[in-house]
């Protein structure tokens, strides 16, 4: 829980700063500043993995059913748009549209801009957002109530880059791998499910 | 750009296992990821507050988006635990 305040804090504390102190001239600094900021954390997940091979040998038995994973975060993320959609009074097609990001917010932004509307993607840009926030903060609950697998739900498609070093610090080693390869199959659903769900006829 | 992330994390692994690295390294490392995670927070925070339309948007259709969010990480979330209950019975 503890854990969970530094996380919402520090990301409050840098929103502050961002809207009050950062001049405009300052955005292209911190825009490029972030992915090798990643890139370094990756590099000091890779080595607990590293460090701890024997993981690939535990998630072998696991085996096929670890596909599971994103087949049920992406039936979960779709349940959750279609409610939202009747609350709101929206168009099925739309609702399941914006949760098919899945919280790739860039893209699924970019691709209901292009497809629908200037709206409809700042609504799928938005919500993705705050899908991201949401998974930094319940990941740490989340770890220390449930099974590890469960990390995962919120997490969604950023289970790959930027939620997997709060993943690898509240979970065991096996689940970077776990992660990762959810990351990477629910990155390469986000297009395709977005533009399917958004096409369908209801 | 998105997977070049990955080429980093192989990076890490091979350092990783390329030796036996004592406790202490493998504490530091711990303490680096944990300093790094604060820094990715709060940048990322900052990418967000810098975002001016972003914020105007918030206030607009935040609620929305919060909605949205939450149930779909809330169905997901459930559907893991029945998941994880399954997972479980049949390794014991």
């Amino acid at each position: 829980m503890k854990m969970s305040f530094t996380i919402l804090g520090t990301v409050f504390l840098g929103i502050l700063c961002g809207f009050f102190f950062v001049p405009e001239s300052g955005k292209v600094i911190v825009d490029n500043l972030t992915p090798y900021a990643l890139y370094i954390l990756m590099v000091f997940v890779g080595f607990d993995l590293g460090h701890n091979r024997h993981v690939f040998k535990s998630i072998k038995k696991l085996g096929i059913k670890i596909l599971l994973i994103p087949v049920a975060i992406v039936i979960g993320s779709l349940i959750g748009g279609y409610i939202s959609g009747i609350i709101f009074n929206m168009a099925t097609n739309e609702s399941l549209a914006i949760s098919a990001g899945l919280g790739w917010y860039s893209l699924s932004g970019i691709l209901l801009k292009e497809m629908a509307s200037a709206e409809l993607g700042a609504i799928a840009f938005l919500t993705n957002v705050v899908r991201e926030l949401i998974a930094f903060i319940s990941i740490p609950i989340l770890a220390k109530y449930f099974h590890e697998i469960v990390v995962l739900g919120p997490a969604g498609a950023t289970s790959m880059d930027t939620t997997l070093p709060i993943i690898s610090k509240y979970t065991r080693s096996e689940m970077i791998v776990i992660s990762v390869l959810n990351g990477m199959i629910l990155s390469m659903l986000v297009a395709p499910l977005v533009t399917f769900v958004y096409n369908l006829g209801v | 750009m998105e997977f070049t992330f990955l080429m980093f994390l192989a990076v890490g692994f091979i350092l990783g296992a390329i030796r036996k690295w004592s406790e202490k390294t493998v504490k530091i490392n711990e303490k680096l990821q944990t300093i790094g995670v604060i820094i990715l927070l709060f940048l990322m925070g900052l990418s967000i507050g810098m975002n001016k339309n972003l914020i105007y948007k918030f206030s607009e259709m935040g609620l929305k988006a919060f909605i949205f969010a939450f149930l779909s990480v809330l169905f997901s979330v459930l559907l893991l635990i029945l998941l994880s209950f399954n997972k479980r019975r049949k390794s014991e």
